[in-house]
C-alpha cells in the first residue's frame, strides 16, 4: 500500500490520465454490456433502439421479467443456441431467484435467429412456442428487411405469453442489488480510506513541484464523480479487482439481475 | 510456563489446531465442489431424460404419417429402450467405464434420431404437419439443454478434480474419500452432422 502511493506520488499527469483511462474503460463497456438493446450488427435506428429499450425497460419495471436483445454481424461459425444460452447467463438476464429472462439473438451474417428463455420462464414459453414465434413473427418480417417490425412482434408475443407469470414484487430493490450491495459497501468504504490517505499525503507533502499538485487536483473530484468506478479503480491498492463486475448492474440504470439460462429456446433462420 | 515442555506442548497444540482449520476449510469446499458436480450431473440425467420422453411421441406422429421407414423407427427405439436402461448414480461417476457407457448408448440415440430426422425430409407431407415441426423444435431444445447441461457439468467436474489434487487438499481429499470424477469426453464424429446415403 506505502509503495503504490509513493509510486502514485511520482505519477505524471500524463500518468494519471493513463489511469483514469484504466479505471473508465472497464465501466464503459460493463455499461454497454448491460444495455437492455444493444444492435452490433446495426440493424435497428437509434430511434427504434431506444423505443425498444423503453418499453423492455417499463416492462420489467412492472413484471420483473427481463426480456433483453443482442444483435450481431457474425457469430463466428459458433452454434446460435448455445452463443445465446451462454451470453443470457453470463449477462444474467432475469432476475436470480426467478431465472426469468429472455434474450433474443439476431446475428445478421448468418441469418439466424434464437429466442433463449431462462429456466423461469420455460414453463409459460416452452421451446414450441419460441419455435412459433419465430416462424411465424420474427422470420416473415427479417425476410422482408423489417427488423424493427419483427422484434417488436416477437417481444409482444412473449409479454403476451409470460404475463401474469411472475410481478414486480420479484425485483430486486435497486440499489442493494445483490451482490452489489456488499460490494458497495466495501467499495465505498475503500473510497473514503483512499480519500483520507490522498489526502493526508498531499497535505504532508506541502512543498512538492506545481505539476504534482494539478494531477491531484484534477484527480479528487474525478473519482468522486465517478463514483463505483473511481472505487474499483481504487480498489487496486486494496487488491480487490473486478471480479465483482456483473454486481453492478443496479448503479448503471438498469442493468441484469443474474437469471439463469438451461438451453431452453428456439431459434431460426430467415 | 517457563518450562520448555509447556513450551513445546503449546506449539504442537497450535500446529495441529491450524492444521486442523485449515482441514476443516478444505474438507468443507470439497464437499461444497461435490455437491455441485452431485447437481450438474442430475441437471444432465434430466436433460437426457427429457429426450427420452420426447421420443414416444415423435415415434407415434411420424408413424401416424403413413409409411415411414420401418427400420429407422425400429432403430430410435431400440435405442431409447438401450439408453433409458442405463443409470449413472453420481457416485458411479468415480468410474470413467460407467460414464463411458452411458454416453456410447446416448450417442447411438443420438445417431438414430438424427437419422430419422434426415429420413423425414423425404416425407414432404409430414414436415408440413404442425405436429412434426413442433416435436422438431422440442427435439432441438432437448439438445440444447443436454449440450448446456454437459458443458456445465464438464466445469464443476474439472474444478472438483483440480481441487483435490492440489495440495494440501490432496491429502484431506485421500482421507475423506474423494476421487477424480469422469468427465464427458468429446465424441468421435460429434461435430458432424448425422449423414444419410440415399443411393444406397
Amino acid at each position: 500500500m506505502r509503495l503504490r502511493l509513493i509510486l502514485i506520488r511520482r505519477c505524471s499527469i500524463k500518468n494519471w490520465i493513463l489511469l483514469i483511462v484504466l479505471v473508465v474503460t472497464p465501466q464503459q463497456i460493463l455499461a454497454q454490456q448491460q444495455r437492455i438493446v444493444v444492435d452490433d450488427a446495426g440493424i435497428l435506428t437509434a430511434q427504434e433502439e431506444e423505443r425498444l429499450s423503453l418499453v423492455l425497460r417499463l416492462y420489467e419495471d412492472s413484471t420483473s421479467n427481463q426480456i433483453a436483445i443482442r444483435t450481431l454481424q457474425s457469430l463466428e461459425g459458433q452454434d446460435i443456441a448455445e452463443y445465446a444460452t451462454e451470453l443470457g447467463q453470463s449477462l444474467g438476464v432475469g432476475q436470480s431467484e426467478t431465472d426469468n429472462g429472455v434474450l433474443i439473438v439476431v446475428s445478421t451474417e448468418d441469418r439466424s435467429v434464437f429466442i433463449a428463455v431462462g429456466y423461469g420462464l420455460e414453463g409459460v414459453i416452452p421451446d414450441v412456442l419460441a419455435g412459433r414465434i419465430v416462424r411465424d413473427i420474427i422470420v416473415p418480417d427479417f425476410r422482408e428487411g423489417r427488423y424493427y417490425a419483427g422484434l417488436v412482434g416477437a417481444v409482444d408475443a412473449i409479454m403476451l405469453a409470460a404475463a401474469g407469470e411472475y410481478t414486480a414484487e420479484s425485483l430486486p430493490p435497486r440499489q442493494s442489488s445483490n451482490r452489489g450491495g456488499d460490494w458497495g459497501g466495501m467499495l465505498l468504504f475503500l473510497m473514503v480510506v483512499v480519500f483520507a490517505i490522498v489526502m493526508s499525503t498531499r497535505n504532508r507533502g506541502g512543498g512538492g513541484g506545481h505539476r504534482r499538485q494539478y494531477g491531484n487536483d484534477g484527480l479528487i473530484p474525478l473519482m468522486f464523480l465517478l463514483g463505483h468506478a473511481s472505487g474499483r479503480g481504487g480498489g487496486g491498492f486494496g487488491g480487490s479487482g473486478f471480479g465483482g463486475g456483473g454486481g453492478f448492474g443496479g448503479g448503471f440504470g438498469g442493468g441484469f439481475g443474474g437469471g439463469g439460462f438451461g438451453g431452453g429456446g428456439a431459434g431460426g433462420g430467415w | 510456563m517457563r518450562n520448555p515442555s509447556t513450551l513445546i506442548l503449546i506449539v504442537i497444540i497450535l500446529l495441529v489446531g491450524f492444521a486442523g482449520c485449515a482441514g476443516c476449510g478444505t474438507y468443507n469446499s470439497l464437499i461444497g465442489q461435490e455437491e455441485a458436480v452431485e447437481e450438474a450431473w442430475g441437471n444432465v440425467q434430466t436433460a437426457y431424460q427429457r429426450r427420452a420422453d420426447l421420443i414416444p411421441n415423435l415415434v407415434n406422429t411420424v408413424r401416424a404419417a403413413g409409411d415411414f421407414e420401418q427400420e429407422t423407427l425400429q432403430a430410435v427405439t431400440e435405442a431409447r429402450a438401450r439408453a433409458t436402461s442405463i443409470n449413472v448414480s453420481a457416485d458411479d461417476l468415480r468410474d470413467p467405464a460407467s460414464l463411458a457407457q452411458f454416453q456410447q448408448a446416448q450417442s447411438q440415440l443420438s445417431g438414430a434420431l438424427g437419422r430419422l430426422l434426415v429420413v423425414s425430409e423425404n416425407y414432404p407431407q409430414l414436415q408440413a404437419t404442425a405436429g412434426f415441426r413442433d416435436l422438431q423444435v422440442q427435439l432441438e431444445g432437448t439438445e440444447n439443454r443436454i449440450n448446456t447441461a454437459r458443458t456445465r457439468y464438464n466445469g464443476v467436474v474439472r474444478s472438483y478434480n483440480t481441487a483435490i489434487r492440489q495440495f494440501p487438499a490432496t491429502i484431506f481429499a485421500g482421507m475423506f474419500g474423494h476421487s477424480r470424477r469422469s468427465p464427458f469426453e468429446a465424441e468421435s464424429g460429434a461435430q458432424d452432422a448425422p449423414e444419410v446415403d440415399f443411393d444406397s
